[in-house]
């Protein structure tokens, strides 16, 4: 029987268990979006701007583990999409994007609505494609999902002109893949596991740097384990969190610019680090020069261009977290450490986080802080929380204790505002027993607002929380330290009623500027079953703490504590 | 420092972008792209010049690899690899130089395409700091037009 593009596209998408797809349509898709109609099995999620397609399907593909897919038109849908397909690259995250081009005859005349998508999105995708063959699309679908999914995960595009998705064809398709020079993942060799052994064994002050690649690699358990058999205490990244709860005893923290005080401590005394899927980013190492300069690295992850890059590791181990730890986990012994454990234990006696619930709760200005801690404890720590990027990123990661892997979804490598809300979208499509909650600035916020439609479409359980400080919070408090208090563009004058704006998309709203009404509010809006809006007037002059200026080291960190 | 990067690859659009935009990128000249069938049919063989900071040269190898069409990468040690370039010139000549001109270019083992009384075309062959010495020599006089292909290596 002769099949048309989109059939294939549809048969090769049910292939790959799809079960939805997030998208919005215009010329180049129309046959695409025509043939979803003929397959109910495959849900189109039609949100109200690509970019949020593309954030959605990182935020199913976060909590998922698996690729979601996305689906926008030619020229300007393709070139939304990219913002959302760049945030996906940096953090890993798997995703597929078929995006619609002009008809082949015409493809390089400027014609209607095109864009050179491929070079566009080369730099930000790990793999893509120009479907020039009909018969190509089994191959080239089914090549697109295990590249994304496999290795170091990533975005895959493929550009699919419309005369490809209209024409028929009869001939034998194309489904073979063989890709010579792709090898996703190299087998960790024993050798370098007691290698690492030796080293781990003969340290005094050793610490596991965990990044976003246990999670990726659904390791946490297996990093669990090593921790709680050899005693070494663990310091994640932003990605990481979640990877070992925050209470858990050998738990530090979060690293980096706004990391706990402990966790940078712990890493600038330790004597062997143990990189697991981490990426040595700036935002972690501040200055590289004075960063582990007293430290042996050894580094392991699935990507070979990973080790090395930023510092020398002196044993680099290639091969996927999840098989290093399982093959730690066979040989690991009980370290004899506690003096080391002991000197963080004080460390971190001697510098909690600032707690808030003192003097300027007591004046009943709303703190930023004491939300997210209020919002910790009443979900034990057990909910899916999505942020934007900003202060309420940095307050979140924090002050929130995260209890399980996969339940914090940030833009973490591109820092992307306006991926809050439509990445709670996708990750609200997952279903989870939990409830999601996505924290955004008034900032961020306004960035994607128009996805509250979706979210009322699909009557998402979502609890938004817009932290509204009326100003950009994160940029306000560098111009407050380093800039002289020069708040050049940074302050709202005039934002929206935001009750209002989600009432106009018919969302319930509330909205709160004293801890007084906060506690119920919060349990009314957790045991909420449709969606529900949340706007906390907070202090607008809260800054983040602790705080390591760009470029420096630990011996800079400012504490903070004005409370 | 100079370096010459071997690179295997499937003969497939987009290829050859994604492997100079890891360079140029980051602000890296590519001073020679060297590039046709290898061993294989469908495989290609690269050759690449640059100049750069090994760490950071390094670090593109293995960037290099991760490119899903790529299929080998080397870093090509001088000593222990053969490279040649061929290269094009056409000067202009008249009759008191023509003698001079065509004796330079049979020492340089270079071979006559074309000659016309006001202009000779030949081709050298040679390493690339050969061809280097040889434009530098014919600059004394008026080189009309040059084209260099870029070294091409191979394993010795
Ligand atoms: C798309 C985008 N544009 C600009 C920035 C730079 N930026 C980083 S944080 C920030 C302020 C965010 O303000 P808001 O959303 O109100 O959150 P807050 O910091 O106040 O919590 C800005 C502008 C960014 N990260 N992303």
């Amino acid at each position: 029987m002769k099949k048309t593009g989109t059939q294939l596209i549809l048969d090769a998408l049910k292939a790959e268990g799809v079960k939805r797809v997030f998208g919005y349509p215009g010329g180049c898709v129309i046959p695409l979006f025509d043939e979803f109609l003929n397959h109910k099995e495959i849900e189109v999620v039609r949100v109200r701007h690509e970019q949020a397609a593309a954030h959605a399907a990182d935020g199913y593909a976060r909590v998922s583990g698996k690729a979601a897919v996305v689906v926008a038109t030619s020229g300007p849908g393709a070139t939304n999409v990219i913002t959302g397909i760049a945030t996906a690259a940096l953090d890993s995250i798997p995703m597929v994007i078929i995006t619609g081009q002009v008809r082949q005859s015409v493809i390089g005349t400027n014609a209607f609505q095109e864009v050179n998508t491929i070079g566009i999105s080369r730099p930000v995708t790990k793999h893509n494609y120009l479907v020039r063959k009909i018969e190509n699309i089994p191959r080239i679908i089914k090549e697109a999902f295990f590249i994304a999914q496999s290795g170091r995960p990533g975005p895959v595009l493929i550009d699919i002109p419309v005369d490809v998705q209209t024409s028929f064809t009869s001939e034998v398709l194309d489904t073979e893949t063989i890709r010579h020079g792709y090898k996703p993942v190299s087998k960790i060799r024993e050798k370098d596991i007691k290698q690492a052994w030796a080293m781990i064994r003969h340290a005094t002050r050793p610490l596991i740097y965990a990044g976003g690649g246990v999670v990726l690699a659904n390791s946490s358990k297996e990093l669990i384990q090593f921790a709680e058999t050899t005693g070494i205490p663990v310091a994640t990244t932003l990605l990481g969190l979640g990877c070992i709860p925050g209470d858990h005893p050998l738990s530090l923290g979060m690293l980096g610019m706004h990391g706990h005080y402990v966790a940078n401590t712990a890493m600038a005394r330790t004597d062997l680090v143990i990189t697991l899927g981490a990426r040595f980013d700036d935002r972690v190492t501040g200055k590289v020069e004075t960063f582990l300069a007293q430290s042996k690295i050894i580094h392991v992850d699935i990507d070979p261009s990973v080790i090395s890059k930023v510092k020398d590791a002196h044993l680099g181990i290639v091969g996927s977290v999840r098989d290093a730890l399982n093959k730690f986990n066979k040989i690991a012994k009980r370290l004899d450490i506690a003096p080391w454990q002991q000197e963080l234990e004080l460390t971190q006696q001697e510098h909690p986080l600032v707690d808030y619930s003192g003097k300027k709760m007591a004046e009943n200005a709303l703190r930023p802080e004491y939300i997210i801690k209020l919002f910790s404890e009443k979900t034990k720590g057990d909910a899916v929380v999505v942020t934007d990027v900003g202060q309420h990123q940095m307050f979140v990661a924090l002050y929130y204790q995260f209890r399980n892997p996969r339940s914090l979804l940030t833009s973490g490598g591109l820092g992307t505002m306006g991926f809050c809300l439509p990445a709670a979208i996708g990750a609200s499509f997952h279903r989870p027993r939990k409830p999601v909650i996505a924290f955004s600035g008034d900032g961020g916020f306004q960035m994607n607002v128009q996805e509250l439609a979706t979210v009322k479409r699909y009557n998402l359980p979502i609890v938004i929380v817009v932290l509204n400080n009326s100003n950009l919070g994160m940029v306000k408090q560098w111009q407050d330290f380093f800039w002289k208090k020069r708040n050049s563009s940074t302050i709202f004058e005039n934002n929206p009623d935001f009750v209002k704006v989600a009432e106009a998309y018919g969302i319930e709203a509330y909205r709160c500027g004293n801890k007084e009404e906060l506690p119920d509010l919060v349990d009314k809006a957790l045991k909420s079953k449709k969606p529900i809006l949340l706007e906390f007037v907070i202090d607008p002059d809260a800054y983040v703490y602790p705080m390591i200026p760009p470029n420096e080291d630990i011996r800079n960190i400012i504490e903070g504590g004005d409370a | 420092m100079r370096h010459v990067i071997s690179i295997v690859v499937e003969d497939q659009s987009g290829a050859l972008a994604r492997i100079v935009e890891l360079f140029t990128s980051r602000g890296y000249n590519l001073e020679s792209i060297c590039s046709g069938e290898a061993e294989e049919a469908g495989i290609h063989r690269l050759t690449l010049v640059t100049e750069g900071d090994d760490r950071k040269i390094k670090h593109i190898i293995r960037l290099l690899n991760n490119i899903v069409y790529v299929i080998e990468v080397t870093h090509l040690d001088p000593t222990e690899s053969i490279s040649q370039e061929l290269m094009l010139m056409k000067i202009k000549i008249n009759p008191k130089i023509r003698g001079q001109v065509l004796q330079l270019i049979e020492a340089y083992g270079g071979i006559v395409i074309e000659m016309n009384p006001d202009t000779v075309s030949f081709r050298v062959l040679g390493r690339a700091s050969k061809l280097d010495g040889v434009t530098q020599t014919f600059r004394e006089f008026k080189i009309i037009e040059m084209a260099r292909t870029g070294e091409a290596a191979i394993h010795k």
